[in-house]
Protein backbone atom coordinates (compact mmCIF):
# COMPACT_ATOMS: atom_id res chain seq x y z
CA UNK A 1 0.00 0.00 0.00
CA UNK A 2 1.20 3.10 -0.75
CA UNK A 3 -1.40 5.52 0.43
CA UNK A 4 -3.41 5.93 3.50
CA UNK A 5 -7.00 8.37 2.92
CA UNK A 6 -6.74 10.81 5.93
CA UNK A 7 -9.24 12.87 4.73
CA UNK A 8 -10.98 12.65 1.15
CA UNK A 9 -11.99 16.19 0.65
CA UNK A 10 -14.99 17.47 -1.26
CA UNK A 11 -14.58 14.72 -3.94
CA UNK A 12 -11.46 12.57 -4.74
CA UNK A 13 -11.90 10.04 -7.70
CA UNK A 14 -9.54 6.86 -9.05
CA UNK A 15 -9.65 7.74 -12.80
CA UNK A 16 -7.62 5.49 -15.50
CA UNK A 17 -8.23 6.80 -19.14
CA UNK A 18 -11.70 5.76 -19.30
CA UNK A 19 -13.90 2.54 -20.15
CA UNK A 20 -14.64 1.80 -23.93
CA UNK A 21 -16.61 0.01 -26.05
CA UNK A 22 -19.43 -0.45 -23.29
CA UNK A 23 -21.82 2.61 -24.51
CA UNK A 24 -23.52 0.30 -26.34
CA UNK A 25 -24.86 -1.36 -23.06
CA UNK A 26 -25.42 2.77 -22.27
CA UNK A 27 -22.56 2.63 -19.78
CA UNK A 28 -20.57 5.97 -19.56
CA UNK A 29 -17.29 5.84 -19.65
CA UNK A 30 -15.85 7.91 -16.73
CA UNK A 31 -12.37 9.33 -17.26
CA UNK A 32 -10.22 11.97 -16.23
CA UNK A 33 -12.63 15.39 -17.00
CA UNK A 34 -9.05 17.03 -17.39
CA UNK A 35 -7.02 14.57 -19.96
CA UNK A 36 -4.59 16.90 -20.89
CA UNK A 37 -3.32 17.34 -17.03
CA UNK A 38 -4.11 13.51 -16.14
CA UNK A 39 -2.21 12.00 -19.35
CA UNK A 40 0.98 14.44 -18.55
CA UNK A 41 0.99 12.99 -14.86
CA UNK A 42 1.39 9.71 -16.10
CA UNK A 43 4.17 10.68 -18.74
CA UNK A 44 5.91 12.71 -15.82
CA UNK A 45 6.38 9.23 -13.88
CA UNK A 46 7.03 7.33 -17.49
CA UNK A 47 3.69 5.29 -16.84
CA UNK A 48 1.71 4.10 -19.72
CA UNK A 49 -0.92 6.86 -20.34
CA UNK A 50 -3.55 4.74 -19.01
CA UNK A 51 -2.64 4.86 -15.61
CA UNK A 52 -5.24 5.11 -12.84
CA UNK A 53 -4.59 8.54 -11.21
CA UNK A 54 -6.49 10.48 -8.71
CA UNK A 55 -8.91 13.06 -9.67
CA UNK A 56 -9.08 15.61 -7.19
CA UNK A 57 -11.85 18.39 -6.41
CA UNK A 58 -11.09 21.14 -5.16
CA UNK A 59 -9.16 19.68 -2.32
CA UNK A 60 -9.41 19.53 1.37
CA UNK A 61 -7.37 16.13 1.25
CA UNK A 62 -4.66 14.93 3.43
CA UNK A 63 -3.22 11.29 2.38
CA UNK A 64 -0.57 9.17 4.42
CA UNK A 65 2.66 7.78 2.82
CA UNK A 66 3.08 4.24 3.51
CA UNK A 67 5.62 3.87 1.59
CA UNK A 68 8.37 5.54 -0.41
CA UNK A 69 7.61 6.12 -4.11
CA UNK A 70 7.68 8.96 -7.08
CA UNK A 71 4.39 11.09 -7.25
CA UNK A 72 3.68 13.15 -10.38
CA UNK A 73 0.77 16.29 -9.55
CA UNK A 74 -0.63 18.30 -12.53
CA UNK A 75 -3.86 19.82 -13.27
CA UNK A 76 -5.22 22.36 -10.72
CA UNK A 77 -3.58 24.03 -8.33
CA UNK A 78 -5.08 23.06 -5.21
CA UNK A 79 -1.77 24.46 -2.73
CA UNK A 80 -0.27 21.07 -2.44
CA UNK A 81 1.64 20.45 0.75
CA UNK A 82 4.31 17.44 1.10
CA UNK A 83 4.68 17.57 5.03
CA UNK A 84 2.84 21.06 5.07
CA UNK A 85 5.40 22.04 2.59
CA UNK A 86 3.89 23.43 -0.28
CA UNK A 87 5.15 22.52 -3.98
CA UNK A 88 3.89 23.54 -7.09
CA UNK A 89 1.78 21.35 -9.54
CA UNK A 90 3.25 20.03 -13.16
CA UNK A 91 6.12 18.39 -11.27
CA UNK A 92 7.10 15.15 -9.78
CA UNK A 93 8.11 14.42 -6.26
CA UNK A 94 9.60 12.09 -4.31
CA UNK A 95 7.26 10.74 -1.03
CA UNK A 96 8.63 8.62 1.81
CA UNK A 97 6.96 6.08 4.50
CA UNK A 98 5.30 8.82 7.05
CA UNK A 99 5.50 11.55 4.69
CA UNK A 100 1.72 14.15 4.94
CA UNK A 101 0.34 14.94 1.26
CA UNK A 102 -2.25 17.60 1.22
CA UNK A 103 -3.80 19.39 -0.92
CA UNK A 104 -5.73 22.84 0.77
CA UNK A 105 -8.23 24.34 -1.40
CA UNK A 106 -8.18 25.77 -5.18
CA UNK A 107 -5.64 28.72 -5.70
CA UNK A 108 -6.36 28.06 -9.78
CA UNK A 109 -8.38 25.42 -11.32
CA UNK A 110 -10.53 23.02 -10.20
CA UNK A 111 -8.91 19.18 -10.48
CA UNK A 112 -5.93 17.83 -9.77
CA UNK A 113 -4.16 14.49 -10.95
CA UNK A 114 -1.89 12.54 -8.48
CA UNK A 115 -0.85 9.73 -10.49
CA UNK A 116 2.03 7.66 -8.45
CA UNK A 117 5.00 5.54 -10.48
CA UNK A 118 3.10 2.69 -12.27
CA UNK A 119 -0.22 4.09 -11.64
CA UNK A 120 -2.60 3.11 -8.73
CA UNK A 121 -4.19 -0.28 -8.14
CA UNK A 122 -7.56 -1.13 -8.77
CA UNK A 123 -9.80 -3.62 -9.80
CA UNK A 124 -11.38 -3.19 -13.21
CA UNK A 125 -14.68 -3.24 -14.65
CA UNK A 126 -15.61 -3.42 -17.76
CA UNK A 127 -12.30 -3.38 -18.29
CA UNK A 128 -11.34 0.19 -16.91
CA UNK A 129 -11.18 0.99 -13.13
CA UNK A 130 -12.37 4.86 -13.90
CA UNK A 131 -15.05 6.43 -10.97
CA UNK A 132 -18.69 6.70 -12.25
CA UNK A 133 -20.66 7.14 -9.05
CA UNK A 134 -24.01 7.22 -10.52
CA UNK A 135 -23.45 3.77 -11.99
CA UNK A 136 -22.23 2.47 -8.93
CA UNK A 137 -18.91 0.86 -11.19
CA UNK A 138 -14.90 1.40 -10.96
CA UNK A 139 -13.06 2.93 -8.20
CA UNK A 140 -11.09 1.63 -5.36
CA UNK A 141 -13.39 -1.04 -4.66
CA UNK A 142 -15.13 -1.21 -8.12
CA UNK A 143 -18.43 0.40 -6.86
CA UNK A 144 -18.04 3.33 -7.88
CA UNK A 145 -17.23 4.52 -4.71
CA UNK A 146 -15.20 8.10 -4.12
CA UNK A 147 -12.26 7.48 -1.78
CA UNK A 148 -13.44 7.35 1.65
CA UNK A 149 -11.21 8.19 5.14
CA UNK A 150 -9.32 5.12 5.96
CA UNK A 151 -8.87 4.03 2.53
CA UNK A 152 -5.96 2.45 1.31
CA UNK A 153 -4.59 3.01 -2.28
CA UNK A 154 -2.17 0.31 -3.63
CA UNK A 155 0.42 1.20 -6.32
CA UNK A 156 0.77 -1.24 -9.35
CA UNK A 157 4.44 -1.51 -9.49
CA UNK A 158 5.65 -2.52 -5.90
CA UNK A 159 9.35 -0.73 -5.74
CA UNK A 160 9.16 2.31 -8.23
CA UNK A 161 11.08 4.76 -6.36
CA UNK A 162 14.20 5.18 -8.64
CA UNK A 163 13.83 8.05 -11.44
CA UNK A 164 15.22 11.46 -12.21
CA UNK A 165 12.38 13.94 -11.26
CA UNK A 166 10.58 15.66 -13.58
CA UNK A 167 9.02 19.01 -14.57
CA UNK A 168 6.39 19.57 -17.58
CA UNK A 169 8.00 22.28 -19.99
CA UNK A 170 6.32 25.67 -18.68
CA UNK A 171 5.18 26.34 -22.54
CA UNK A 172 2.40 23.29 -21.79
CA UNK A 173 1.19 24.47 -18.64
CA UNK A 174 -2.41 26.12 -19.44
CA UNK A 175 -3.47 29.51 -17.09
CA UNK A 176 -6.63 28.10 -16.11
CA UNK A 177 -7.46 31.65 -15.01
CA UNK A 178 -7.13 32.97 -18.76
CA UNK A 179 -11.01 33.62 -20.22
CA UNK A 180 -11.81 30.14 -22.38
CA UNK A 181 -12.42 30.29 -26.51
CA UNK A 182 -14.24 26.80 -27.07
CA UNK A 183 -13.65 25.77 -30.59
CA UNK A 184 -16.99 24.51 -31.67
CA UNK A 185 -17.17 21.85 -34.49
CA UNK A 186 -20.78 22.47 -36.11
CA UNK A 187 -22.57 19.11 -35.73
CA UNK A 188 -25.94 17.38 -34.75
CA UNK A 189 -28.40 19.77 -35.32
CA UNK A 190 -26.13 22.53 -36.02
CA UNK A 191 -28.53 23.56 -39.55
CA UNK A 192 -31.64 23.57 -37.40
CA UNK A 193 -30.55 26.67 -36.09
CA UNK A 194 -30.91 30.12 -37.81
CA UNK A 195 -28.14 32.65 -38.25
CA UNK A 196 -29.09 34.80 -35.82
CA UNK A 197 -29.35 32.41 -32.84
CA UNK A 198 -25.73 31.40 -34.26
CA UNK A 199 -24.85 34.87 -33.93
CA UNK A 200 -25.24 34.98 -30.56
CA UNK A 201 -24.01 31.78 -29.38
CA UNK A 202 -21.15 32.75 -31.21
CA UNK A 203 -21.11 36.67 -30.55
CA UNK A 204 -21.68 36.25 -26.48
CA UNK A 205 -20.07 36.00 -23.47
CA UNK A 206 -21.29 32.81 -21.10
CA UNK A 207 -20.54 32.04 -17.73
CA UNK A 208 -19.81 28.37 -16.04
CA UNK A 209 -23.05 27.97 -13.95
CA UNK A 210 -22.81 26.33 -10.20
CA UNK A 211 -24.53 22.97 -11.52
CA UNK A 212 -21.43 21.81 -13.52
CA UNK A 213 -20.31 18.29 -13.02
CA UNK A 214 -18.74 15.61 -14.19
CA UNK A 215 -22.16 14.78 -16.58
CA UNK A 216 -21.71 18.07 -17.87
CA UNK A 217 -21.24 21.75 -17.78
CA UNK A 218 -23.70 24.36 -17.79
CA UNK A 219 -23.29 27.74 -19.02
CA UNK A 220 -25.27 30.46 -18.41
CA UNK A 221 -25.56 33.39 -20.89
CA UNK A 222 -28.22 34.74 -23.59
CA UNK A 223 -30.75 32.34 -24.52
CA UNK A 224 -30.26 29.84 -27.66
CA UNK A 225 -33.50 28.36 -29.60
CA UNK A 226 -33.36 25.96 -32.11
CA UNK A 227 -36.78 25.45 -33.30
CA UNK A 228 -36.81 21.92 -32.20
CA UNK A 229 -39.19 20.81 -29.10
CA UNK A 230 -36.96 17.38 -29.14
CA UNK A 231 -35.31 15.03 -31.04
CA UNK A 232 -35.45 11.09 -31.61
CA UNK A 233 -32.87 9.90 -29.11
CA UNK A 234 -29.20 9.59 -30.61
CA UNK A 235 -25.69 8.78 -29.44
CA UNK A 236 -23.77 11.66 -27.57
CA UNK A 237 -20.14 12.75 -28.23
CA UNK A 238 -17.80 13.87 -25.68
CA UNK A 239 -17.72 17.79 -25.94
CA UNK A 240 -21.06 17.71 -27.51
CA UNK A 241 -23.14 21.39 -26.79
CA UNK A 242 -26.82 20.28 -25.90
CA UNK A 243 -29.04 23.06 -26.11
CA UNK A 244 -32.13 22.42 -23.64
CA UNK A 245 -35.87 23.91 -23.91
CA UNK A 246 -34.21 26.96 -21.51
CA UNK A 247 -31.54 27.98 -24.24
CA UNK A 248 -28.76 27.61 -21.65
CA UNK A 249 -25.69 25.27 -23.52
CA UNK A 250 -24.24 22.24 -21.80
CA UNK A 251 -21.41 20.82 -22.51
CA UNK A 252 -21.58 17.14 -21.91
CA UNK A 253 -18.64 15.23 -20.61
CA UNK A 254 -17.18 12.02 -19.18
CA UNK A 255 -19.73 11.13 -16.99
CA UNK A 256 -22.52 11.56 -19.63
CA UNK A 257 -25.60 10.04 -20.34
CA UNK A 258 -25.24 7.69 -23.83
CA UNK A 259 -28.15 8.96 -25.96
CA UNK A 260 -30.45 11.79 -25.35
CA UNK A 261 -33.20 13.55 -27.03
CA UNK A 262 -32.03 17.03 -26.52
CA UNK A 263 -31.19 18.89 -29.66
CA UNK A 264 -27.64 19.79 -30.27
CA UNK A 265 -25.49 22.70 -32.01
CA UNK A 266 -22.30 20.48 -32.18
CA UNK A 267 -19.19 19.63 -30.42
CA UNK A 268 -16.34 21.47 -28.67
CA UNK A 269 -12.52 20.05 -29.39
CA UNK A 270 -12.20 17.78 -27.08
CA UNK A 271 -8.89 19.01 -25.75
CA UNK A 272 -10.88 22.27 -25.19
CA UNK A 273 -13.55 20.94 -23.44
CA UNK A 274 -10.84 19.33 -20.80
CA UNK A 275 -9.41 23.30 -20.36
CA UNK A 276 -13.30 24.10 -19.66
CA UNK A 277 -13.52 20.96 -16.92
CA UNK A 278 -10.44 23.28 -14.87
CA UNK A 279 -13.25 26.62 -14.82
CA UNK A 280 -14.94 27.29 -11.74
CA UNK A 281 -18.45 29.00 -11.23
CA UNK A 282 -18.83 32.47 -12.73
CA UNK A 283 -15.37 31.81 -15.15
CA UNK A 284 -16.29 33.20 -18.78
CA UNK A 285 -16.38 31.28 -21.76
CA UNK A 286 -16.87 31.96 -25.24
CA UNK A 287 -17.51 29.62 -28.65
CA UNK A 288 -15.65 29.94 -31.77
CA UNK A 289 -16.46 28.64 -34.86
CA UNK A 290 -13.73 25.53 -34.94
CA UNK A 291 -11.92 23.99 -37.98
CA UNK A 292 -12.38 20.26 -38.60
CA UNK A 293 -9.23 19.54 -40.03
CA UNK A 294 -6.86 21.55 -37.74
CA UNK A 295 -8.43 20.15 -34.79
CA UNK A 296 -8.03 16.53 -35.72
CA UNK A 297 -4.53 17.44 -37.02
CA UNK A 298 -3.57 18.59 -33.47
CA UNK A 299 -5.75 15.75 -31.41
CA UNK A 300 -3.49 13.17 -33.71
CA UNK A 301 -0.47 14.73 -32.81
CA UNK A 302 -1.46 15.31 -29.11
CA UNK A 303 -2.63 11.29 -29.30
CA UNK A 304 0.97 10.22 -30.67
CA UNK A 305 3.17 12.29 -28.21
CA UNK A 306 1.14 10.88 -25.22
CA UNK A 307 1.07 7.03 -26.93
CA UNK A 308 -2.71 7.57 -26.50
CA UNK A 309 -4.34 4.55 -28.35
CA UNK A 310 -1.30 3.12 -29.72
CA UNK B 1 -32.62 8.33 -45.76
CA UNK B 2 -28.58 8.17 -44.99
CA UNK B 3 -26.54 11.02 -43.47
CA UNK B 4 -23.24 10.71 -42.42
CA UNK B 5 -21.66 13.51 -40.28
CA UNK B 6 -18.26 13.86 -38.64
CA UNK B 7 -19.34 14.99 -34.73
CA UNK B 8 -16.27 16.29 -33.03
CA UNK B 9 -12.76 15.78 -34.15
CA UNK B 10 -13.09 11.78 -33.53
CA UNK B 11 -16.75 10.83 -34.13
CA UNK B 12 -19.16 9.55 -36.65
CA UNK B 13 -23.25 10.07 -36.72
CA UNK B 14 -24.79 8.19 -39.28
CA UNK B 15 -28.61 8.56 -39.59
CA UNK B 16 -30.66 6.15 -40.94
CA UNK B 17 -34.52 7.95 -41.10
CA UNK B 18 -36.20 10.31 -38.74
CA UNK B 19 -39.22 8.15 -37.72
CA UNK B 20 -39.44 5.64 -34.42
CA UNK B 21 -40.97 2.65 -36.21
CA UNK B 22 -39.66 -0.92 -36.88
CA UNK B 23 -38.07 -0.50 -40.46
CA UNK B 24 -36.21 2.31 -39.21
CA UNK B 25 -34.84 0.16 -36.07
CA UNK B 26 -34.16 -2.41 -38.49
CA UNK B 27 -32.05 -0.59 -40.96
CA UNK B 28 -30.27 0.47 -38.11
CA UNK B 29 -29.48 -2.73 -36.93
CA UNK B 30 -28.27 -4.45 -40.62
CA UNK B 31 -26.04 -1.08 -41.02
CA UNK B 32 -24.66 -1.78 -37.61
CA UNK B 33 -24.12 -5.29 -38.83
CA UNK B 34 -22.28 -4.21 -42.12
CA UNK B 35 -20.07 -1.77 -39.93
CA UNK B 36 -19.34 -4.30 -37.16
CA UNK B 37 -17.78 -6.70 -39.91
CA UNK B 38 -16.08 -4.11 -41.94
CA UNK B 39 -15.18 -1.31 -39.88
CA UNK B 40 -14.79 -2.77 -36.40
CA UNK B 41 -11.00 -2.35 -35.80
CA UNK B 42 -11.42 1.63 -36.48
CA UNK B 43 -14.49 1.68 -33.81
CA UNK B 44 -14.21 2.32 -30.68
CA UNK B 45 -17.39 2.63 -29.29
CA UNK B 46 -20.86 2.18 -31.19
CA UNK B 47 -24.12 3.66 -29.75
CA UNK B 48 -27.38 2.19 -31.95
CA UNK B 49 -30.71 4.09 -31.48
CA UNK B 50 -34.14 4.73 -32.92
CA UNK B 51 -32.59 5.96 -36.32
CA UNK B 52 -28.87 6.75 -35.93
CA UNK B 53 -25.74 4.75 -34.80
CA UNK B 54 -22.97 7.14 -33.53
CA UNK B 55 -19.40 5.83 -33.77
CA UNK B 56 -15.89 6.88 -31.90
CA UNK B 57 -13.34 6.54 -34.03
CA UNK B 58 -10.41 5.04 -33.40
CA UNK B 59 -7.67 8.24 -34.81
CA UNK B 60 -4.65 5.87 -34.99
CA UNK B 61 -6.27 4.72 -38.11
CA UNK B 62 -6.56 8.16 -39.88
CA UNK B 63 -8.96 10.97 -39.36
CA UNK B 64 -12.73 11.30 -38.94
CA UNK B 65 -13.22 12.16 -42.58
CA UNK B 66 -11.48 9.43 -44.09
CA UNK B 67 -13.84 6.90 -41.70
CA UNK B 68 -16.68 9.24 -42.90
CA UNK B 69 -16.08 7.87 -46.43
CA UNK B 70 -15.21 4.08 -45.69
CA UNK B 71 -18.08 4.20 -43.89
CA UNK B 72 -20.34 5.48 -47.07
CA UNK B 73 -18.37 2.73 -49.24
CA UNK B 74 -19.18 -0.06 -46.73
CA UNK B 75 -23.23 1.30 -46.38
CA UNK B 76 -23.41 1.10 -50.05
CA UNK B 77 -25.45 -1.73 -50.12
CA UNK B 78 -27.40 -1.44 -47.24
CA UNK B 79 -30.67 -1.74 -48.53
CA UNK B 80 -29.82 -4.62 -50.84
CA UNK B 81 -28.45 -7.14 -48.23
CA UNK B 82 -30.51 -9.42 -45.95
CA UNK B 83 -30.15 -9.13 -42.90
CA UNK B 84 -27.86 -11.76 -41.00
CA UNK B 85 -29.19 -14.51 -39.00
CA UNK B 86 -28.45 -13.75 -35.74
CA UNK B 87 -28.57 -15.30 -32.25
CA UNK B 88 -30.85 -12.43 -30.79
CA UNK B 89 -33.27 -13.22 -32.95
CA UNK B 90 -34.80 -15.34 -30.10
CA UNK B 91 -37.31 -13.86 -28.09
CA UNK B 92 -36.58 -12.90 -24.80
CA UNK B 93 -39.19 -13.85 -21.93
CA UNK B 94 -39.41 -11.63 -18.94
CA UNK B 95 -41.56 -12.41 -15.79
CA UNK B 96 -43.08 -9.09 -14.71
CA UNK B 97 -44.76 -9.59 -10.99
CA UNK B 98 -47.69 -7.10 -11.36
CA UNK B 99 -49.01 -7.15 -7.46
CA UNK B 100 -49.84 -3.81 -5.77
CA UNK B 101 -46.73 -4.32 -3.51
CA UNK B 102 -43.83 -3.61 -6.69
CA UNK B 103 -46.38 -1.66 -8.90
CA UNK B 104 -46.53 1.68 -7.15
CA UNK B 105 -48.28 3.45 -10.49
CA UNK B 106 -51.07 0.83 -11.04
CA UNK B 107 -53.76 2.79 -9.56
CA UNK B 108 -52.53 6.00 -11.74
CA UNK B 109 -52.40 4.13 -15.05
CA UNK B 110 -55.77 2.15 -14.25
CA UNK B 111 -56.85 6.07 -14.00
CA UNK B 112 -54.88 7.71 -17.01
CA UNK B 113 -56.20 4.64 -19.35
CA UNK B 114 -59.86 3.57 -17.89
CA UNK B 115 -58.45 0.24 -17.94
CA UNK B 116 -58.43 -2.64 -14.93
CA UNK B 117 -55.84 -3.89 -13.28
CA UNK B 118 -56.32 -7.74 -15.01
CA UNK B 119 -56.74 -5.82 -18.87
CA UNK B 120 -53.59 -3.95 -18.25
CA UNK B 121 -51.36 -6.53 -17.21
CA UNK B 122 -53.32 -8.25 -20.25
CA UNK B 123 -52.29 -5.27 -22.60
CA UNK B 124 -48.77 -5.07 -21.59
CA UNK B 125 -48.18 -9.21 -21.93
CA UNK B 126 -49.42 -9.52 -25.02
CA UNK B 127 -47.47 -7.82 -27.20
CA UNK B 128 -43.78 -8.34 -28.71
CA UNK B 129 -41.71 -5.08 -28.08
CA UNK B 130 -38.32 -4.30 -30.24
CA UNK B 131 -35.78 -2.79 -28.36
CA UNK B 132 -35.12 0.42 -30.03
CA UNK B 133 -32.02 1.87 -28.09
CA UNK B 134 -30.18 1.14 -24.78
CA UNK B 135 -28.71 4.40 -22.82
CA UNK B 136 -30.28 6.69 -19.47
CA UNK B 137 -28.67 3.91 -17.52
CA UNK B 138 -27.03 0.44 -18.08
CA UNK B 139 -29.09 -1.56 -19.61
CA UNK B 140 -31.93 0.57 -19.49
CA UNK B 141 -33.54 -0.54 -23.34
CA UNK B 142 -36.20 1.26 -24.41
CA UNK B 143 -38.84 -1.08 -25.99
CA UNK B 144 -41.90 -0.13 -27.80
CA UNK B 145 -44.57 -0.09 -29.10
CA UNK B 146 -47.09 -0.51 -26.68
CA UNK B 147 -50.65 -0.71 -27.14
CA UNK B 148 -52.44 2.55 -27.75
CA UNK B 149 -54.57 2.20 -25.04
CA UNK B 150 -51.96 1.67 -22.66
CA UNK B 151 -50.59 4.91 -23.41
CA UNK B 152 -49.79 7.86 -20.31
CA UNK B 153 -47.52 10.23 -19.80
CA UNK B 154 -44.43 10.66 -17.70
CA UNK B 155 -45.03 11.41 -14.04
CA UNK B 156 -44.68 15.32 -14.20
CA UNK B 157 -42.98 14.92 -10.73
CA UNK B 158 -39.97 11.95 -11.71
CA UNK B 159 -39.00 9.90 -8.70
CA UNK B 160 -35.83 10.35 -7.49
CA UNK B 161 -35.38 6.25 -6.29
CA UNK B 162 -36.90 3.82 -9.03
CA UNK B 163 -36.18 0.36 -7.34
CA UNK B 164 -34.31 -2.02 -9.52
CA UNK B 165 -36.16 -3.82 -11.94
CA UNK B 166 -38.97 -1.81 -12.14
CA UNK B 167 -41.40 -2.13 -15.03
CA UNK B 168 -42.53 1.11 -16.61
CA UNK B 169 -44.48 2.85 -19.19
CA UNK B 170 -44.37 5.79 -21.00
CA UNK B 171 -46.02 7.48 -24.00
CA UNK B 172 -45.82 4.19 -26.30
CA UNK B 173 -42.60 2.70 -25.02
CA UNK B 174 -42.02 0.64 -21.98
CA UNK B 175 -38.99 0.01 -20.22
CA UNK B 176 -37.44 -2.19 -17.43
CA UNK B 177 -35.10 -0.28 -15.02
CA UNK B 178 -31.92 -2.69 -14.47
CA UNK B 179 -30.56 -0.72 -11.24
CA UNK B 180 -31.79 2.09 -8.85
CA UNK B 181 -32.09 5.47 -10.32
CA UNK B 182 -33.99 8.90 -10.03
CA UNK B 183 -37.07 8.32 -13.38
CA UNK B 184 -40.14 9.51 -14.53
CA UNK B 185 -41.97 6.91 -15.78
CA UNK B 186 -45.04 5.12 -14.48
CA UNK B 187 -44.11 1.62 -12.44
CA UNK B 188 -46.59 -1.17 -13.10
CA UNK B 189 -44.44 -3.98 -11.74
CA UNK B 190 -41.13 -5.21 -11.10
CA UNK B 191 -39.00 -8.32 -12.59
CA UNK B 192 -36.03 -10.18 -10.53
CA UNK B 193 -34.13 -10.45 -14.30
CA UNK B 194 -31.09 -8.37 -14.34
CA UNK B 195 -30.84 -6.81 -17.66
CA UNK B 196 -27.82 -5.64 -18.11
CA UNK B 197 -26.72 -9.38 -17.61
CA UNK B 198 -29.34 -10.44 -20.36
CA UNK B 199 -27.44 -7.31 -22.45
CA UNK B 200 -23.74 -8.61 -21.50
CA UNK B 201 -24.44 -12.55 -22.60
CA UNK B 202 -22.15 -13.90 -25.07
CA UNK B 203 -24.79 -15.48 -27.06
CA UNK B 204 -28.00 -14.33 -27.60
CA UNK B 205 -27.31 -11.25 -25.71
CA UNK B 206 -30.54 -8.41 -25.73
CA UNK B 207 -29.64 -5.59 -27.61
CA UNK B 208 -30.86 -3.12 -30.48
CA UNK B 209 -33.03 -4.76 -32.33
CA UNK B 210 -33.98 -7.77 -30.12
CA UNK B 211 -37.52 -9.30 -29.19
CA UNK B 212 -39.42 -9.17 -25.84
CA UNK B 213 -42.34 -10.01 -24.30
CA UNK B 214 -43.21 -10.04 -20.51
CA UNK B 215 -45.02 -12.67 -18.72
CA UNK B 216 -47.01 -12.60 -15.51
CA UNK B 217 -45.60 -13.82 -12.36
CA UNK B 218 -47.11 -14.03 -9.26
CA UNK B 219 -45.85 -12.37 -6.40
CA UNK B 220 -44.57 -15.61 -4.59
CA UNK B 221 -42.88 -16.54 -7.94
CA UNK B 222 -41.34 -13.18 -7.86
CA UNK B 223 -39.85 -13.57 -4.50
CA UNK B 224 -38.78 -17.36 -5.14
CA UNK B 225 -36.87 -16.19 -8.42
CA UNK B 226 -34.98 -14.06 -6.45
CA UNK B 227 -37.16 -10.76 -6.22
CA UNK B 228 -37.04 -7.89 -3.47
CA UNK B 229 -40.46 -6.15 -2.38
Amino acid sequence: MVFEVIRPGFLALLQDYGRYGMQHLGMATGGPLDEHAFVWANRLLGNHYNSATLEITLGQVRLRALQGTRIAITGADLGACINDQPIVPWCSYRVEAGDSLSFAGARTGVRAYLAVSGGFEAPLRYGSCATVVREGCGGLHGDGQRLQAGDRLGMRLKNAGQGALQQVPPRFVPDYGAPLCLRLLPGYQYDQFDAEQLERLFGSDYRVSPDSDRMGYRLAGPAIQSGLDGIISEGIAFGAVQIPGDGQPIVLLRDRQTIGGYPKVGCVAALDAAQLAQRAPGALVRFRRGDLREVETQRQAFNRFFGIGG
Amino acid sequence: MMRIEAVGESGCMLYLGDQIDPQTSARVCRAGELIRWQLGDAIIDMVPSYASIFMSVDLTRGGVGVFCQRLEAALQDLDRVAAAPRAAGALVRIGVCYAPEVAPDMEEVMHLTGLTRDEIVELHCRERYRVYAIGFSPGFCFMGNTDARLRVPRKATPRTRVPAGSVALAERQTAVYPGESPGGWQLIGRTAVDMLALCQRDEGALQVGSQLCFEPLSLADFLAAGGQV
